[in-house]
């Protein structure tokens, strides 16, 4: 028997739902999301090369529209805060760092520095990426900025490109035709992947998406509520000045719907059906709760900075119903496909 | 022991487990158990080295097993999220080795006296109570009717070639817990009979690689297969010789640690049926107690505060305060759950608030249950008693497997 299980080990790897499911996310979903983002911070870019020779209220709308877009398909692919994102290129900070510091912002707009991608480029985290747009085109006085401060529009547009920039370098770290970081989930337990086993690259991911959840309740609701201190802390918002924290949130949770459901196109596979081969159905708890937590964000008229002011009690609500989301994927999910995440003996019996 | 204490540090466990955590599970009474500096815990792994190659050289054997027990155990008690029972049993044989002559025919040492007969009946106890035990505690209904928790286990092999699909089948994770609750059960009287004893070690040494290669529980295998030849006649390896009055003897003080110590290990697996509640669900009487590959849980678990000066409870997370296997234990470990209560209850008190109430949100998958709300989420936390039973709580569990 030793001799038949050492075999077994050693002679390759039979065809597995888990690998399929680890492919099918990072082509259908990181891959796929990372380029629209990508393409779509490029085109932001573009736009501003027209719109800084004449900066009018239409075409700050458009490239409001365009940052709304692109920031919406990075947010959905939050679950994937590792590797490139975090562990060897760190490009996460590089696009996503927030709160935004708009003190750095104004400095680099009051310096005399070239304002090109190519500038920032070597910058720290807190002059690029989503947050610093997020501020340069949605603050009261963006337009009148743009239209009397040139290296005000000149930095929107250099962070766009550098946006697109850094939104590329993830996409193609991940894309199977480049840096292929997704053999490094789906070829786990080869030398080449820093995961032992597929069972570890697949609760890397199920596990983030209920760390995913429960940083939307504790970093982006409870935060800025500042319950422990007992003062909202707007500051502390994501995406403050475009109004976006609801969207955000709901990106974030559309995302881990496609990882549960399927991205939706042809073939893309979906958590659930890795569930379904362990005999669980959990599709009517799981949707239920996606639901009800959606709903409950989508329920707020007003951007989150205001009903932080006037209802707070509804936002805690809202956290109360994603924790019930967080804790069925940290429990029943996990629990069934025995994800919990162990990377050494230590933590046995 | 040796591969053991090396393979800790090779893999970077000194700073992982012992040095980076910020906070530290210790045991009861044990509270003032803190790990040494980075300097100092890398020489006491050193002088760990050391005395287990002393001891398998059979030089000074009570001396060095003695310093080895000494360090093992007290590394051990730094953090309560590690325990593993085959660390318990190294703690135990260690201190064995000290009370009773092991200086043998292979030893270095000037002392290479036959072992008497009682020597070897006290280890054979030790180790035949690690599989007595092991093996009564897997008759309940989810090991055999449900092959639980091996049926959730055995899945993460399903890309394995040929047997992977085999391994995943659910009727083989209800095979292989029936053999092996029977295979704990009775090897110990199959390796004591000697028409038996060779089959029987071979099986073991079959069983213990099984596991090994499935299960990540680290040098547990070796150490059984290992402890397992005791029950080999004492001339098995070539020229010791088994006497009944063997010339190397108990002094006069150590039946008196030993007796009352063995009876503690018979009695000791057995504490969990003076407490209300199952034991694999409240987890009273669950550690020291060979109740090895019993369970599978998942958990979710955050506090919430009560204080004085806020009208609102503050939701309060440990995750990011933890290491990944602290965090992974906590959600799942009652007598942590409220341990890390007072941590946090600490907290906030150094930081000026008052009247500080602690309550868990906690669910619970256990063995292909259904999830469930584990700790009374009414419960001050702070309030709790660890000597007040568990069942006053937890909630009980309500549930069949899938």
């Amino acid at each position: 028997m030793i001799l038949f299980i050492t075999f077994a080990c050693t002679s390759g790897q039979v065809d597995d739902l888990r690998k399929d499911l680890l492919q099918s996310w990072g082509e259908d979903v990181v891959v796929a999301n990372g380029r629209l983002a990508s393409d779509t911070a490029q085109t932001l870019y573009v736009q501003h090369q027209h719109f800084c020779l004449s900066p009018d209220e239409a075409g700050l709308t458009e490239l409001q529209t365009l940052w709304w877009q692109a920031r919406g398909y990075w947010k959905e692919i939050e679950v994937f805060k590792f590797g490139p994102y975090k562990d060897e290129l760190r490009l996460g900070p590089k696009i996503d760092f927030w709160p935004v510091r708009v003190g750095t912002i104004e400095d680099i707009i009051a310096g005399d520095a070239e304002l090109t991608a190519a500038s920032l480029y070597g910058m720290g985290a807190s002059s690029k990426g989503f947050p610093v747009l997020d501020y340069l085109l949605y603050n009261d006085q963006a337009l009148e900025r743009m239209q009397s401060e040139p290296r005000y529009c000149q930095l929107s547009s250099a962070v766009s490109e550098e946006l697109h920039v850094r939104v590329q370098e993830f996409t193609d770290a991940w894309d199977p035709a480049k840096g292929n970081y997704v053999a490094q989930l789906t070829e786990a337990g080869y030398v080449t992947s820093s995961y032992p086993s597929l069972q570890h690259s697949l609760a890397e991911v199920v596990n983030r998406m209920g760390h995913t959840v429960e940083n939307i309740r504790m970093d982006k609701i409870y935060t800025p509520l500042g319950v422990e201190i007992d003062s909202t802390q707007p500051d502390k918002l994501e995406s403050p000045y475009s109004g976006r924290s609801f969207e955000d949130m709901l990106d974030n949770l559309r995302g881990i719907q496609k990882l549960y459901e399927g991205s939706g196109t042809t073939d893309a596979l979906g958590l659930k059906e890795l569930l379904a081969q362990e005999g669980y159905d959990y599709d009517e708890e799981f949707l239920g709760l996606m639901q009800k937590s959606m709903d409950s964000i989508r329920s707020y008229t007003n951007p989150m900075i205001e009903v932080m002011e006037t209802d707070p009690d509804a936002l805690v609500a809202t956290a109360e119903q994603l924790s019930e989301l967080q804790s069925f994927i940290q429990t029943d999910i996990i629990g069934a496909l025995s994800l919990t995440l162990s990377f050494n003996d230590t933590d046995g019996d | 022991m040796l591969y053991s204490t090396i393979r800790y540090w090779w893999r970077g466990w000194i700073d992982e487990i012992l040095l980076d955590p910020t906070y530290h599970f210790t045991y009861a009474g044990f509270s003032w158990v803190k790990p040494l500096s980075y300097t100092g815990m890398h020489f006491l792994f050193l002088c760990m080295a050391i005395s287990a190659l002393l001891v398998a050289l059979g030089w000074h054997v009570r001396l060095f097993s003695g310093l080895f027990c000494l360090a093992f155990t007290y590394i051990e008690l730094i953090e309560k999220s590690t325990y593993l029972n085959h660390y318990y049993l190294i703690s135990i044989l260690s201190f064995l080795f000290v009370l009773i002559p092991t200086s043998g025919s292979f030893s270095l040492g000037r002392e290479k006296k036959d072992v008497a007969w009682w020597a070897y009946g006290i280890l054979r106890l030790q180790v035949g109570l690690v599989y007595f035990y092991a093996g009564l505690a897997k008759i309940g209904s989810d090991w055999f009717l449900h092959g639980q928790p091996l049926q959730t286990w055995l899945q993460a092999y399903r890309d394995w070639a040929i047997i992977g699909p085999v391994l995943a089948d659910s009727n083989v994770a209800l095979a292989m817990s029936w053999a092996g609750m029977l295979f704990d059960l009775t090897i110990v009287g199959w390796l004591l009979w000697p028409k038996t004893r060779r089959w029987a070690y071979m099986v073991l040494i079959v069983f213990h690689m099984s596991i090994w290669l499935l299960f990540p529980i680290g040098v547990f295998s070796l150490v059984m297969m290992a402890a397992a030849t005791i029950f080999f006649d004492p001339d098995w390896c070539g020229t010791n010789t088994l006497k009944q009055e063997g010339t190397q003897h108990l002094k006069g003080l150590s039946w008196l640690i030993i007796i009352p110590f063995m009876l503690l290990q018979i009695l000791l697996p057995l504490r969990h049926h003076l407490y209300s509640g199952h034991v694999n669900w409240t987890e009273e009487g669950f550690r020291f107690a060979w109740r090895v590959m019993l369970i599978e849980k998942a958990g979710f678990l955050e506090y919430r505060v009560q204080m004085n000066e806020r009208d609102r409870m503050l939701v309060h997370s440990p995750r990011k305060d933890l290491t990944r296997v602290q965090y992974k234990m906590l959600s799942t470990q009652p007598d942590m759950i409220v341990q890390y209560a007072h941590q946090i209850a600490e907290h906030y008190k150094e930081k000026g608030f008052s009247g500080l109430r602690v309550y868990a949100r906690s669910k619970i998958w256990f063995n292909g249950h259904a999830s469930q709300t584990y700790i009374d989420p009414s419960i001050d936390l702070l309030s709790i008693d660890m000597d007040m039973p568990r069942a006053q709580w937890i909630l009980p569990q309500n549930s069949v497997p899938k």
